[in-house]
């Protein structure tokens, strides 16, 4: 015959158990809230949206992690843009910022929250792979939905460059070195731009 | 208790009569005759593939280490200002592979132009550089190497007033 259980015992388990649910449920709710709140980093971006993720075994990851990890990529949603870059492949990930980044093999990466919780509708990257040496500065990036071209000053000229698939690119001769690209502004299709600074 | 000179020796004495005795022992075994016989086949097989086996697990472990890169991070929630002044690593290398700025802006509310790049004073020019306009940072792509040229890592602010706190960082492999 099994020992009786001790009535405080029984009464500590009551209290445990109740405690626990209530625990569990406050949990639940706030991971189901918080899933429904947070916005789709990539809201905005449908040329992303709607490309493949790369499996998880792709060799391109190696070049798209950073070793630092400061950006949080989220590695197993990396999504490779539909066209080349400046004719190196791009991909965008997720991060657990609730942003995105933005990589160009080769060329380099910067990461930025969605463009559904920001004022800014580009992320806007340029770089220079030989620094002061014969090659010139490329410049690329994403744009939101509804962006249609993106202008910006090159040594002293207004240059303008379409958008297309989310996608933009200027390639830079010798002569447009490292950090002389200026005055960026996103324009949209109704004609109305904003500067990027 | 310390053990005396005469003690130390008599144990040696001790130990080398026992190795002898054991060495007899095993002679009127026969083992030590099984072992002059030249080895087979077999075992000089098992003994190559051993060896084969040791030489590459030492060789990995070398690379590894020769390989074995290392991080810098140069910029710990200091200052950045757009003027020119970067902050810059103490650590020179011809191998850094990559070089990260993020501003220390734990809202992600405002977005900053900031720039990273590879400098080497010798040849007072600049190696690679990336720069960007985000709120989470900029990173070097793959493209991006110190040549042959001995580099320090820096990162700055760019066509913007003001100044931010960052966090900048470098990576390099070992030479």
């Amino acid at each position: 015959m099994m020992p009786k259980f001790p009535r405080i015992m029984q009464r500590v388990l009551y209290v445990v158990a109740a405690v626990s649910v209530c625990v569990i449920a406050i949990s639940a709710f706030h991971l189901v809230t918080r899933a429904s709140a947070t916005p789709d980093p990539l809201q905005g971006i449908s040329a992303a949206e709607n490309a493949p993720v790369l499996p998880s075994d792709a060799p391109a990851l190696a070049q798209i992690s950073d070793p630092s990890g400061m950006f949080g990529e989220i590695m197993t949603a990396v999504h490779q843009m539909p066209s080349l870059v400046a004719g190196h492949a791009a991909y965008i990930t997720p991060t657990t910022h609730g942003g995105f980044c933005f990589t160009v093999v080769q060329l380099g990466a910067a990461c930025d929250s969605s463009f559904s919780a920001s004022s800014e509708p580009a992320l806007f990257v340029d770089s220079d792979p030989d620094g002061s040496g014969p090659i010139g500065t490329t410049a690329f990036g994403v744009a939101e939905d509804g962006v249609d071209s993106i202008t910006m000053t090159v040594n002293g000229k207004q240059v303008t460059v379409p958008v297309q698939e989310n996608t933009f690119q200027y390639i830079g001769d010798a002569a447009v070195a490292p950090g002389s690209i200026t005055n960026v502004s996103a324009n949209f299709a109704d004609g109305h731009s904003v500067p990027l600074n | 208790m310390r053990p005396t000179r005469v003690d130390t020796q008599a144990r040696h004495v001790v130990n080398h009569r026992s190795q002898k005795q054991t060495g007899v022992t095993l002679h009127r075994t026969g083992t030590v005759t099984a072992a002059r016989r030249p080895l087979g086949k077999a075992p000089r097989l098992v003994a190559l593939a051993a060896s084969v086996l040791c030489l590459t697990v030492l060789a990995g472990i070398l690379a590894a280490h020769a390989f074995a890169g290392g991080s810098d991070f140069y910029c710990d929630t200091c200052t950045l200002y757009p003027d020119g002044v970067p902050a810059v690593s103490q650590a020179h290398h011809s191998s850094f592979y990559e070089d990260t700025a993020a501003p220390e802006d734990t809202g992600y509310t405002n977005s900053y132009w900031m720039a990273v790049y590879f400098y080497s004073a010798n040849q007072n020019r600049t190696m690679c550089y990336t720069e960007a306009f985000g709120k989470y940072g900029v990173e070097t792509g793959s493209g991006c190497t110190t040549g042959p040229a001995d580099t320090d890592a820096r990162c700055h602010m760019t066509h913007q007033s003001g100044s931010v706190l960052a966090f900048c960082g470098a990576f390099y492999e070992n030479q």
